[in-house]
């Protein structure tokens, strides 16, 4: 995938559909130690096969399909960076995905639109609870994404309306921390 | 052209020697790509690809995507547990030295092509 935003999104499909209700994504830039690392975590059911077993290409829990290319083109595109990527028990209870990367690596895939991701995830999935962190160097920005749509008076909740002022929350987040990985 | 024939006039290794009678297939296209999921949304069935990616998870777009052989260039060589993956799906691999330029504009020489359109 070009973007590592589409790996995200993938990611936050696959948490939904395994039953998750709160999300929570975390990117971590540290320049120093020439570092991106990406969490997707949920307080889903977490894996029902060994972490082993569920990055195999050929593993899939969806019927009719042979392959499941999800977290294995995400582990691909973590190791083609110098990094890897790692499933663990989230805090929240479900599964937590980690990938890490060198931030500078020339094979890094840029993170691309993560304001339209997460825009998308919560224009189409407004009962999830979804909540962004970033953290550049020392700086943090939280964007706690299922409260934006608590800002319109209930009248006006069009999910195009609160996607759009969540694309642009979550910009101005990256922004503020100084961002470095578009590219 | 079949695979055999490619395989002869370009000095593959073949390096699933377990699966030769897959080698008399006719492929008639080609794609290059070491981008996986360009392999998954553009490479024609059927076709021969051409990648320095030797990851399993090579193998298992091929699987989606319909590939009948790999060719990995620039001398990389997957590792056993690819290798045998890909007898198990019946796709043959072979190995070269070439760079995937080079490669590619053999088979193209040979009459193979890419996606159509």
């Amino acid at each position: 995938m070009r973007e590592l935003s589409l790996h995200i999104l993938d990611l936050i499909e696959n948490s939904i559909r395994a039953g998750a209700s709160t999300l929570m994504i975390t990117l971590i830039e540290d320049e120093k130690r020439d570092l991106l690392k990406i969490i997707v975590e949920d307080d889903g059911p977490g894996l029902s096969v060994s972490p082993e077993v569920a990055l195999d290409p050929f593993y899939t829990t969806k019927d009719g399909k042979r392959t499941g290319l999800g977290l294995s083109l995400f582990r691909g595109a973590a190791e083609q960076a110098g990094g890897r990527l790692v499933l663990r028990e989230s805090a929240l209870g479900g599964l937590a995905v980690e990938a890490t990367m060198q931030l500078n690596h020339p094979d890094r895939t840029p993170l691309g639109d993560i304001a339209a991701t997460v825009s998308s995830v919560a224009c189409t999935n407004p009962e999830i609870d979804l909540c962004c962190r970033f953290h550049v160097g020392g700086q943090e920005c939280i964007v706690q994404v299922s409260d934006v749509a608590k800002e319109f008076p209930i009248g006006r909740r069009s999910g195009l309306a609160v996607a759009r002022r969540v694309s642009e929350r979550i910009k101005a987040g990256l922004e503020a921390v100084g961002v470095k990985s578009w590219s | 052209m079949r695979l055999n024939e490619i395989a002869k006039r370009l000095g593959l290794r073949d390096i699933t020697p377990e699966i030769s009678e897959q080698a008399s297939v006719e492929v008639a296209y080609g794609h290059a790509s070491d981008l996986l999921s360009d392999v998954l949304a553009n490479a024609p069935s059927g076709c021969v690809l051409v990648t320095i990616q030797v990851h399993m998870n090579v193998i298992a777009v091929s699987v989606s995507a319909g590939v009948r052989a790999i060719i990995f260039t620039s001398g990389r060589v997957p590792d056993e547990a690819v290798r045998k993956k890909g007898i198990e799906e019946q796709i043959m691999l072979y190995s070269t030295e070439e760079t995937t330029f080079d490669i590619v504009g053999r088979l193209y020489a040979l009459g193979l092509r890419g996606r159509q359109g």
